[in-house]
């Protein structure tokens, strides 16, 4: 079924403005910044964030996939790119690319890079296992509440069709459809049975689902919006802390001190120019800190 | 007052010819609990949306005549108050529901209502908690029972606070104990509330005795409509299936007295006791043993597991005989399926061994013995996507390498679609799709025929006929395995019964042995003979009885 | 009208990021990395306010979340056969059907909403833009022919299997690969090539089996859709 699992702590408590605040900041920053540094920063926010929330597991595999697509850019940057200037291997010519020529920028460049990703990959993974997709769809059906149904129902809808796929693929079967036999193209022939009649039946049912919402007044009038969800003063404090960081990676962005120039030579790091760095990182580890002090301390729990 | 009132109301679907409403006229009274019934195609369902003006804002076609409410035109409403005053609870729960959560979907209606957020959140918590749904308020939709999410939808539409709630057979696609739930749920919101019910039901046994007033439709018109206990007698005289068994047992041999609950048909019986010399004659039918024993599926102590660890079949031994017409029966979840499915194949036993013909399913594909064991599922339009009827049929015959003898011809005539032929099966009616599911099953001549909760929305009528298509299979010497909640239509038609709890056998033997003495899994007949007479399970039993009383009494009368 | 806010809509996300790398213009060398999904993001916001503004009735939003669910679902039965899906030719036939609004919608929610069970990541919104052009590119083919013609859907569905590989290696390409020269980006479409050739085959397999009778069925709900009723005064 559905990716998130509730489970017992502050972040997946969350009011859903303050998590998705939170996880587009993080990703506007992460596109924002160049600087190796402020990219690490950020990762290291959002990794203790999500083991916090404690879906540790749930991240690894995406730790994994991450990690095979750095080495896709790292090869793709370091093999095609011919910027730097610290060769560290001369290879032989090819035709089209031409000469070889492996250098440490193109690969620090790349490490870079595969940081960024991991940070979007990891942030992405706290919102699929830590944000139920209920509560943040419910924001935006303030915006929205056609498209924000249909993507509901359409929510709704898909575990119920993958249970139909099995069934029809199971009746199919036991009426001599052979599935696992003959040439691919066979295969992908016999299969279509089972679309044919997932087609026709959720057709007729997408009839009977619009039937029942007409009964249920939908197209009335204008709606409004049905919300149990309040802010708590843990929420305050994440959105602030996302503003924060938001407003001071711009800044520094505008000093261009988030950014490096990896070519034609490696800059050196001033140190100076790292502090931003660390306050966004510390503002974006609110959540993990607020989370285990919720559960640490029970008086913390009733105040925030 | 009448809150309904509808004056010469007369309606053509799009492009059909004809009327599936001709001419009604209808008041009815704020309160009164109302049951409409009727064969499948005889316009219930579309009176009922015409009530909750679905027809014909929703549908199209031709609309002749007025509908009123509370005085005011249907048509002349606008659609929040008619929304408001008429709430609507459909038959399958799965396509009724849109959103992904249970507060939500409750919350649905009102939003559309335009109330505001205050008022909404007291209303949700009211009827939430009045239907006992304050427990699983944030469950996700997909992961309910089925009789969950009935409720849920009842609780969405009663959340809109209606005066009149229409219920278009809100049970069918639910095992008995979630649809009793409902329909007591139902009942107590009209002697508590006093809110106004029309229910459309195919189970009557469980509520003909809850409505004050009863009618019985036919091709769009309203042929009767009386309270439950005139509309019984009329029934039996005008040879009407649709009444409760009981009910059409006593009217249907001209019993004085028409009982419509086991309570009432005892009450009756009662007055003739003792029963002078009435031993029923216990028919123990010794199938004969000609056949051998040659078994056209053997399992012997199969095992099952699921890869996710639940243990769903222990220690299952089962013979499957040729003539054989077995029902199995249990609770949900007690492996029923599971069974099913590892004799089709499609699951091979963990420990143990399933033969079919002597061969070990473990060593043959599904496919291969789909020609041996037909396999008729739940949802008969899971087998239904090819243009015509023919074609559905010729697809398995293609399936199987088989050529069409004339077989193809032959089932048609004998599942009386003949005329359909080159129909799309999609253009049928619910019973009518699944004669031809079946009939596309039974083309490949399966010696072993399985069906899957086969009675599940069907009438009175169509249960009838299907069981005497599986009667007449039985008598080829095909076997035949149901599994039904259905245990009215166990005790007719089967030969044996199986009853299966948390993955093992229970019990297993003919029916007079498992269907009596049991006060939950036996028909209402041996239930109204219960501790009277031994052993009876089938209405015709039940009709000789009776038949027996009646002389008895006349002779008694006469003397006396 | 409608036709002319979709080109509308998609000359200028050209444009845009056109501009962007030639040089000469404010635009040129943003970071790109965050200039193409704001892009992208503001062509989506278009086409779902667009919807937003519509009529759009129940029936249409049932229509639509369940041809998405079932352009997402229909991946599973062909799981075990490798690189072959009826998503895409699913999308686009709806769209061809229904139009562009519908075809849109159906194409971005199929991608959201498989997401969700699969789990998101940074390709969601660009598989939700390249499957909702697939939606509209089709209902724009849709209006300049009648019926439904296999050859020109074909080609149309083939063409898509490589330009949805082609626009996924841009937020790829653009995101984590510097300098953004020639060589790098071609660097980066011959090692999508072969994928996306399966792509392109899966779409042209699946309109040749499965286009008439799709169109076929869709055509038939849609005359369902289109109520027409008439109330005989007496």
């Amino acid at each position: 079924m559905l990716a998130y699992r509730e489970k017992e702590n502050l972040i997946h408590k969350l009011h859903p403005l303050a998590a998705v605040a939170y996880i587009t900041v993080i990703i506007l920053l992460a596109l924002l910044f160049s600087h190796p540094v402020y990219l690490l920063g950020l990762l290291l926010a959002v990794g203790t964030v999500i083991i916090a929330s404690g879906n540790y597991r749930e991240w690894k595999p995406y730790l994994l996939i991450s990690l095979g697509l750095i080495t896709v850019i790292m090869l793709v940057n370091a093999v095609f790119v011919q910027a730097g200037s610290t060769v560290l291997f001369n290879g032989p010519r090819v035709p089209v690319l031409g000469k070889i020529r492996i250098t440490l920028e193109a690969i620090c460049y790349g490490i870079g890079m595969g940081i960024r990703l991991l940070v979007i990959t990891s942030v992405f993974c706290f919102y699929t296992y830590a944000v139920h997709p209920d509560k943040v769809l419910k924001l935006f059906s303030r915006f929205g509440n056609k498209s924000v149904l249909a993507v509901t129902l359409s929510t709704r809808l898909f575990p119920l069709m993958i249970r139909d796929v099995r069934r029809i693929t199971e009746v199919q079967r036991c009426r001599g459809v052979k599935l696992d036999t003959g040439s691919r193209w066979q295969r992908v022939k016999n299969r279509l049975p089972v679309i044919n009649v997932l087609l026709l039946s959720s057709l007729e049912r997408s009839w009977q689902m619009a039937e029942s919402m007409q009964a249920r007044g939908y197209g009335s009038g204008k709606r409004t919006c049905y919300t149990r969800d309040l802010l708590r003063p843990g929420d305050y404090l994440i959105l602030f802390a996302a503003v924060l960081s938001l407003i001071t990676g711009i800044w520094a962005a505008r000093q261009g001190w988030s950014a490096y120039t990896y070519y034609p030579r490696l800059e050196s790091f001033k140190l100076g120019e790292l502090k931003m760095a660390m306050i966004i990182m510390l503002a974006l580890t609110v959540p993990a800190m607020l989370g285990w002090g919720w559960k640490k301390w029970p008086l913390l729990k009733s105040r925030i | 007052m009448a809150v309904i009132k509808i004056q010469d109301l007369t309606y053509y679907y799009p492009e059909s010819e004809k009327p599936a409403l001709d001419n009604i006229n209808l008041e009815i009274t704020g309160g009164q609990f109302v049951l409409l019934v009727g064969g499948s195609g005889c316009g219930k369902s579309t009176l009922i949306r015409a009530l909750s003006g679905l027809i014909p804002d929703f549908y199209g076609g031709t609309y002749r005549g007025k509908v009123f409410l509370n005085g005011k035109e249907i048509r002349q409403l606008d659609r929040r108050s008619l929304v408001r005053q008429v709430g609507m609870v459909f038959q399958d729960p799965e396509s009724q529901l849109v959103m992904t959560n249970v507060e939500q979907e409750v919350a649905f209606g009102l939003e559309n209502l335009g109330l505001p957020n205050s008022l909404m959140k007291r209303r949700v918590m009211e009827v939430t908690g009045a239907l006992a749904l304050s427990g699983y308020l944030h469950g996700f939709i997909p992961e309910l029972s089925g009789g969950q999410k009935q409720k849920v939808a009842l609780a969405s539409v009663l959340a809109m606070q209606p005066e009149i709630l229409v219920l278009d057979e809100p049970t069918s696609q639910l095992d008995p104990v979630a649809g009793e739930e409902i329909l007591a749920m139902v009942r107590r919101l009209n002697e508590e509330n006093g809110i106004t019910v029309i229910l459309v039901e195919q189970r009557l046994e469980r509520c003909f005795h809850l409505a004050d007033r009863v009618l019985v439709m036919e091709n769009g018109r309203i042929l009767y409509d009386g309270v439950p206990e005139s509309v019984a007698r009329w029934a039996a005289k005008n040879k009407s299936p649709f009444i409760p068994p009981l009910a059409r047992l006593f009217a249907g041999v001209g019993f004085p007295e028409v009982p419509l609950t086991v309570k009432q048909g005892r009450e009756i019986l009662k007055a003739y006791y003792p029963f002078p010399g009435l031993r029923n004659r216990n028919p123990k039918i010794k199938r004969a043993e000609a056949a051998g024993d040659e078994c056209l599926v053997d399992i012997q102590n199969l095992w099952f597991t699921y890869p996710s660890g639940k243990e769903a079949l222990k220690n299952i031994n089962l013979k499957i005989r040729p003539g054989d017409f077995t029902v199995i029966m249990g609770e949900n979840a007690a492996g029923k399926t599971t069974l099913l499915k590892n004799i089709t194949g499609l699951l091979k036993p963990g420990r143990g061994q399933v033969k079919v013909l002597n061969r070990d399913t473990k060593k043959v594909s599904v496919e291969e013995l789909a020609s041996t064991i037909g396999y008729l599922s739940q949802d008969p339009n899971d087998y239904l996507f090819l243009p015509t009827v023919r074609e559905e049929l010729a697809f398995t015959l293609s399936n199987m390498c088989l050529s069409d003898d004339g077989v193809s011809a032959e089932i048609l005539q004998r599942l009386q679609l003949t005329s359909y032929a080159e129909t799309n099966p999609r253009d049928l009616s619910s019973g009518e799709r699944q004669r031809v599911a079946l009939a596309s099953v039974l083309v490949a001549r399966p010696q072993v025929l399985l069906l899957d909760e086969p009675t599940r929305g069907l009438d009175y009528r169509l249960k009838a006929e299907l069981g005497d298509i599986l009667l007449q299979l039985q008598a080829e010497g095909k076997a035949v395995l149901v599994v039904t909640h259905d245990v009215e239509f166990a005790a007719e038609y089967a030969e044996s019964i199986v009853l299966m709890a948390e993955g093992t056998i229970i019990a297993g033997g003919s029916k007079y042995e498992m269907l009596t003495r049991s006060t939950f899994y036996s028909p209402q007949i041996s239930k109204l003979f219960n501790n009277l007479v031994d052993d009876v399970v089938t209405l015709e039993q039940g009709r000789e009885i009776l038949t027996r009383l009646m002389v008895v009494k006349e002779n008694q009368v006469v003397c006396g | 009208m409608k036709k002319k806010i979709f080109i509308a809509i998609i000359i200028l996300t050209g444009i845009l990021l056109a501009a962007s790398v030639i040089p000469g213009n404010p635009l040129y060398n943003v970071n790109w990395a965050l200039f193409s999904p704001v892009i992208i993001g503001l062509a989506m916001a278009a086409f779902f306010w667009r919807f937003e503004q519509s009529g759009a009735t129940s029936k249409e939003i049932a229509l639509i979340a369940t041809m998405a669910a079932l352009a997402a679902v229909s991946r599973i039965p062909f799981a075990a056969i490798m690189s072959v899906q009826p998503t895409t030719f699913i999308v686009m036939i709806t769209g061809y059907v229904f139009g562009a609004q519908t075809g849109f919608m159906v194409g971005a929610i199929a991608a959201l909403v498989s997401n969700f069970f699969l789990g998101q990541g940074p390709w969601t919104p660009w598989q939700m833009y390249c499957w909702g052009l697939c939606g509209v590119s089709a209902a724009l083919l849709a209006r300049v022919q009648k019926g439904f013609k296999l050859n020109t859907f074909a080609i149309l569905a083939g063409f898509w299997g490589y330009l949805f590989g082609w626009i996924m290696n841009v937020w790829h390409w653009v995101g984590f690969v510097y300098p953004l020269t020639l060589e790098t980006f071609i660097a980066t479409y011959i090692a999508s090539f072969p994928f996306d050739t399966l792509h392109a085959a899966g779409n042209v397999v699946f309109t040749i089996l499965l286009g008439k009778s799709f169109y076929q069925v869709l055509m038939r709900f849609k005359n369902r859709l289109l109520v027409v009723f008439e109330e005989v005064k007496q």
